[in-house]
């Protein structure tokens, strides 16, 4: 039983050492401005909501605020050909203009990319680290001092 | 014995396998497997990358390795304490395994993540939240111990229970904050609500189980 006791003892003033310690170490850091630095995360990338102009005239069941065509036009034109005389004098008619108008785009639209973020979940996120790949500022190999900075 | 009875007992216990340790085993022996590669001290790993600055201080580098080994230790000889067969037929291995996981818990676990617990992610309130956790385990296991060398089991086994529960939030913590991940909740306020859940219900589920014990202890005198 004394045994015991004096096991207790050793428990106990182990967990008082661990707490003394933990209390001044963080005391320096918070001094030094290191804790600061912890767990710092890049702020998340806002966008910006497109304002979007809705009138009277967008009670319908069409297209809201349908692109307008750009005034200049890309025209691809085929050669014309007005006839082709071929020896045993048969006409040949040229088809009609083919005209093939490309997409147009609206001058101040943005195009918004979207991106679907797929979470892959494996058995190693099962840790109490950051689950998405953390990239840290400076790893402990690129960190010039190495001495504890405190 | 009435046999519906039995049945019904049998189902109770088939059940509880299945739902309840399986899972339990599952995640344990993966939370194993998961801390192994750190002992090859390298420092290729989100976690150690994350707080690079405290991995600096050979006290916090140091306390980090005991934890782990504590913790990973902990976790791994539970699943051979609550096994009534080994408790039966092989006493001599639920002591020694209890023995050795009293020692280090108080003597590795505790400690070091009470020193840990200063520089916890989260707030003010999750940094008293480790703290709570570290002193709990402490005080949990040190009762289960003194209960059981006063040969009271029933005390030994509730203690016990709870100690069980404090070290088992490291896998609750990590399965709620899977789940909250997949449910697009913000990464930091997934790991502070992650980390109180797994606490608290961890305590709320084992004053459950000993309340039902009670009850049904009790019962057995009125019938």
């Amino acid at each position: 039983m004394k045994a015991f006791t004096t096991a207790l003892y050793v428990c106990g003033l182990l967990m008082l050492v661990a707490t003394v310690m933990g209390a001044i170490d963080y005391t320096n850091a918070q001094k030094k401005g290191t804790i600061k630095k912890l767990y710092k995360e890049e702020t998340p990338v806002v966008v910006k909501p497109i304002n979007k102009e809705i009138d009277y005239e967008d009670f319908s069941r069409g297209e809201i605020n349908r692109p307008e065509p750009i005034t200049t036009k890309r025209k691809n034109v085929s050669k014309r050909v007005d006839s082709i005389k071929i020896e045993n004098d048969a006409v040949i008619q040229p088809k009609k203009e083919k005209i093939r108008e490309e997409p147009t785009a609206k001058e101040n639209e943005i195009v918004e990319k979207k991106v679907s973020k797929k979470k892959n979940i494996s058995y190693k996120n099962f840790s109490r680290g950051p689950i998405e790949k953390f990239e840290p500022a400076s790893s402990i190999d690129t960190v010039e001092n190495k001495s504890w900075q405190y | 014995m009435n046999a519906r009875i039995v049945t019904q007992q049998k189902a109770r216990a088939f059940a509880t396998a299945i739902f309840f340790w399986l899972p339990v085993v599952f995640f344990s022996l993966l939370l194993i497997y998961n801390t192994l590669p750190y002992f090859g001290f390298g420092k290729n790993f989100s976690f150690i990358q994350e707080r690079a600055v405290l991995f600096l201080q050979p006290f916090y580098s140091a306390s980090f390795y005991v934890h782990i080994f504590a913790g990973m230790f902990c976790i791994g000889s539970v699943l051979l304490q609550f096994s009534l067969t080994i408790l039966k037929k092989r006493k001599a291995i639920h002591v020694w395994s209890g023995r050795i996981y009293v020692v280090v818990v108080l003597l590795l676990g505790a400690p070091t993540g009470m020193y840990m617990s200063f520089f916890a992610k989260g707030t003010i309130a999750e940094k008293g939240l480790f703290m709570f956790m570290a002193i709990s385990w402490f005080f949990f296991t040190l009762k289960g111990f003194s209960s059981i060398l006063n040969k009271n089991v029933l005390a030994h086994k509730n203690w016990m229970l709870r100690s069980y529960a404090m070290a088992l939030t490291a896998v609750t913590f990590r399965i709620y904050y899977l789940i909250l991940y997949v449910f697009n909740v913000e990464l930091t306020l997934n790991y502070e609500v992650s980390l109180w859940i797994s606490v608290v219900g961890n305590l709320l589920v084992a004053e459950l189980i000993i309340y039902n014990k009670a009850k049904k202890y009790l019962q057995t005198f009125s019938n």
